[in-house]
């Protein structure tokens, strides 16, 4: 059985794909090369984003540990045009807002507003597809007209 | 944006592909009832990919208790993960990485004033320091760049066992 915690050189390689399959992502790659795999980037096609934005490219930045029984990770999106960020992260800062909380910021706030969040899916690689779904279909569909 | 084919995970991988993500990324051993439902298959489809993947060494299936549980198989990941190094870096590029992870490693321990990445954690037990984020990301950073520095080394010595046989384009 594997040590708790242990390395799993399957993780990354498995969300590399999952990031590749979205229809809005142009490359992924990881940091600082491929050697290391520290964390996962990927550019985002603006054009293909809705709304678009541009010129420059979104980045999707994603770092994950195991760590049962809850994973440490980090999903974050950052569009330099709006000058907008977002991600979800499970880790150990704000902790009263549950395992997992979802954070964002634009470029009239002074500081990011912070909520929690519960995730339907449980594995890497679903969890990941969940947060790119929720994204792409509904936080830049929808609340940046908002913001 | 529903229009999208690709938006929902049943329909942007293949069962069998849902199936393989989903088991080669648990961190605790898990029954096949598990798999099916996170991977959204019937039963007898993730026991048919679970059989597959783990006849093939990228799982280990355990039956010894009244279910039988599946998790990566370390050795099988370790092994693929060491021939793409291998096959995709010249000697000189793996050297280059390792001496950046050991000069990582060497400011992390120079910073912290700990040996281990165990010891790093164990700091965060004093109440007088004021970075517990950073340490916390630290020691996880410290433990992957262990795990990757002694795969670069194992790539390298492949290149030494088998000189005549370079694999990589760049070597």
């Amino acid at each position: 059985m594997n040590e708790p915690g242990a390395e799993n050189q399957a993780l990354y390689r498995t969300l590399k794909d999952i990031l590749n399959r979205q229809a809005e992502v142009i490359s992924v790659w990881f940091e600082p090369d491929a050697i290391q795999k520290r964390y996962l980037a990927a550019e985002v096609d603006p054009q293909r984003v809705v709304p678009s934005t541009g010129p420059e490219s979104p980045r999707l930045g994603v770092h994950w540990k195991l760590t049962p029984p809850h994973d440490v990770f980090r999903v974050d999106y950052a569009d330099p045009n709006l000058d907008f960020h977002c991600g979800w992260h499970q880790d150990e800062d704000h902790s009263n807002l549950g395992a997992a909380h979802f954070q964002y910021q634009t470029a009239s706030m002074e500081t990011p507003h912070h909520e929690g969040v519960v995730f339907e899916a449980e594995s890497p690689p679903k969890l990941l597809w969940e947060c790119c779904s929720e994204l792409f279909e509904e936080i830049l569909f929808t609340d940046t007209e908002e913001f | 944006m529903s229009g999208d084919p690709n938006r929902d995970w049943t329909e942007g991988l293949s069962a069998a592909e849902r199936v393989e993500a989903v088991a080669l990324t648990v961190s605790e051993p898990q029954t096949a009832n598990w798999v099916a439902a996170e991977a959204e298959v019937a039963h007898e489809t993730a026991t048919k990919y679970l059989s597959q993947l783990a006849d093939d060494g990228n799982l280990i299936a355990d039956s010894q208790g009244q279910q039988t549980t599946y998790e990566p198989d370390p050795v099988g990941q370790y092994l693929i993960e060491m021939r793409e190094l291998y096959e995709h870096y010249s000697p000189d590029e793996l050297a280059r990485s390792l001496e950046e992870m050991n000069e990582q490693i060497r400011a992390w321990k120079s910073e912290y004033d700990a040996e281990t990445s165990n010891q790093l954690r164990a700091s965060l037990a004093s109440e007088d320091i004021g970075d517990e984020r950073e340490r916390r990301q630290a020691a996880r950073e410290w433990d992957h760049l262990a795990t990757r520095r002694r795969l670069v080394e194992d790539a390298l010595r492949l290149y030494d066992r088998f000189p005549g046989e370079p694999r990589s384009a760049s070597a």
